[in-house]
């Protein structure tokens, strides 16, 4: 990963370089020649990198790969998911508006890919940190605030993410009336023909409190 | 091998028009702004340290994105925001441009940072290098409140019109592309069958936290032709919408199916694609006026629309 961030870095500085010597060129005033040979040249290095990033399959943003759903979907697959529960002990799906500054997606990737590598404590204070957030959206929900910020500036017209998601503070009691207690990662094996809630099978991967269960 | 240098050059250098590249530079711009302004990059800065853990120190060099700096973050943001609107408006256009690409190209990585280095998809990636292509072109000498213009230069079509906007399109054109060869290439064959489709359009039609559609996918998982169909389709379509880069005919059949593609794919499968706005940059919009005629009556308004004598 490393070694790919230098390389994406270094073509980067090149695509740079190249629009450097074209803006030289033109405000220097010389020739159409002179000033085709640097375009060419940006030209070249341009192609060059996007079609490297693109038949090699390694990004290098923002010359990127574009790897969107290449893998073939399985029968039975395997979702991860944030969840609360309350003092009553109810559980409850968390609107993705809780998260915000972060999108979902990129948290649900993150407690994949890199909360393992954390220490126990570490996780803890993550926990600690994404239940207190979650309870601060769920007051901000009950007292007819907007649950998320993201919309501060465009409202309804915000850009949403790469994927849609349910607004599930938006429906009339989706909204748990007293604090969330514990936040659970769950992982949810399913079949596609039967859907997750149809003898499905559900993992806790993670619990913060860890010894707490109301 | 003069060929190949009259098909180079024709290629890149060909097509130039002044009110398409002051169009393109409003759609890139536009498109930026409403990314930008539907996030909270410097938020991201100063998230605790735990969610910082894995970024390498390679990571964090390339953008110049160190945690814990989100008031210098929220200025660079204001920064960018100011820069797009100036490039949107046309006001130092070429000079806007570049800041905002630059700036964009530090900010954008911060969706994304704590788990993976490349934002691919969510929304900047074709909009960063287009900035910094518009920055060398005349793209304000049309449509522009302030266009940045040196007296002793006369405009070249193909020095200055053409080849930048010919280049932001063919990166529209890689994510198509490259999405094809990517998915050729990791599941060969298997992809284009009606039971790798069938299986996406149930799976996303059914995760809790992302379905908010769920009829039109399972319905369209429920009719075997119609899988088959949306997974050849999709295979072709990504594979050949390159050749609106050489083809008028392509061009008019391949960019409205584009959107109608995502418009299809936001209801059946409950993905977007926050670069779609992106497409209007192949629309002839010197055509397009042809065709709504709209008729100067002052020598300020045929400067505003551009026209090229």
């Amino acid at each position: 990963m490393g070694v790919t961030s230098i390389v994406a870095t270094a073509a980067w500085l090149m695509f740079l370089g190249a629009a450097m010597v074209v803006a030289f060129v033109e405000r220097g005033g010389r020739g159409d020649s002179a000033r085709r040979i640097a375009s060419n040249i940006l030209l070249a290095v341009a192609l060059g990198i996007s079609f490297t990033a693109g038949l090699t399959r390694r990004s290098l943003w923002p010359f990127e790969a574009w790897p969107m759903f290449q893998y073939v979907q399985p029968q039975v697959t395997t979702t991860r998911a944030l969840v609360a529960v309350d003092t009553d002990g109810r559980e409850y799906p968390i609107d993705y508006r809780a998260w915000q500054p972060l999108q979902s997606e990129e948290l649900i990737s993150w407690f994949r890919r890199v909360f393992p590598t954390l220490s126990p404590d570490a996780q803890d204070s993550v926990g600690a940190f994404l239940l207190n957030g979650v309870n601060t959206a769920r007051t901000r929900a009950i007292t007819g605030a907007s649950v998320g910020y993201l919309n501060r500036f465009l409202g309804p017209l915000a850009a949403p993410s790469h994927f849609l998601h349910r607004r599930y503070w938006n429906e009339p009691g989706a909204i748990p009336p007293t604090p969330f207690v514990v936040l659970q990662l769950v992982e949810d094996t399913w079949d596609v023909d039967f859907g997750p809630s149809e003898g499905g099978q559900r993992r806790l991967v993670f619990q913060f409190p860890r010894e707490l269960r109301p | 091998m003069n060929a190949a240098r009259t098909w180079w050059n024709d290629f890149w250098y060909a097509h130039g028009s002044r009110h398409n590249l002051a169009v393109a530079r409003i759609v890139v711009a536009s498109q930026g702004l409403w990314i930008v302004l539907s996030r909270d990059y410097p938020a991201i800065s100063g998230l605790p340290d735990p969610f910082w853990s894995a970024v390498l120190p390679s990571w964090q060099w390339r953008y110049l994105l160190f945690p814990g700096h989100a008031a210098f973050e929220s200025v660079l943001y204001w920064m960018a925001i100011v820069a797009l609107f100036a490039a949107l408006l046309g006001v130092f256009p070429r000079v806007a441009c570049a800041v905002a690409g630059m700036l964009l190209y530090h900010l954008a990585p911060l969706e994304s940072i704590i788990w993976t280095p490349s934002p691919g998809i969510r929304g900047l990636t074709i909009t960063v290098p287009s900035l910094v292509l518009l920055s060398l072109s005349r793209c304000g000498d049309s449509l522009a409140l302030r266009p940045h213009r040196r007296s002793d230069h006369v405009p070249d079509l193909s020095a200055d019109y053409s080849w930048q906007l010919r280049l932001i399109q063919l990166l529209v054109c890689q994510m198509y592309l490259f999405s094809a060869i990517a998915k050729l290439e990791t599941s060969g064959l298997a992809w284009i069958s009606a039971e790798n489709m069938r299986h996406w359009f149930l799976y996303l039609s059914q995760v809790p936290d992302t379905a908010v559609f769920t009829r039109p996918g399972a319905w369209v998982a429920s009719v075997p032709a119609l899988n088959m169909i949306a997974a050849a389709g999709t295979i072709i379509f990504e594979a050949s919408f390159v050749t609106v880069m050489f083809s008028r005919t392509a061009r008019r059949v391949l960019v409205p199916a584009a959107f109608a593609f995502h418009l299809g794919i936001v209801f059946t499968l409950n993905l977007t694609l926050p670069a779609m706005p992106l497409l209007l940059v192949f629309v002839n919009w010197d055509w397009l006026r042809d065709r709504i005629a709209v008729r100067p009556v002052s020598g300020d308004v045929t400067a505003m629309t551009g026209s090229i004598t």
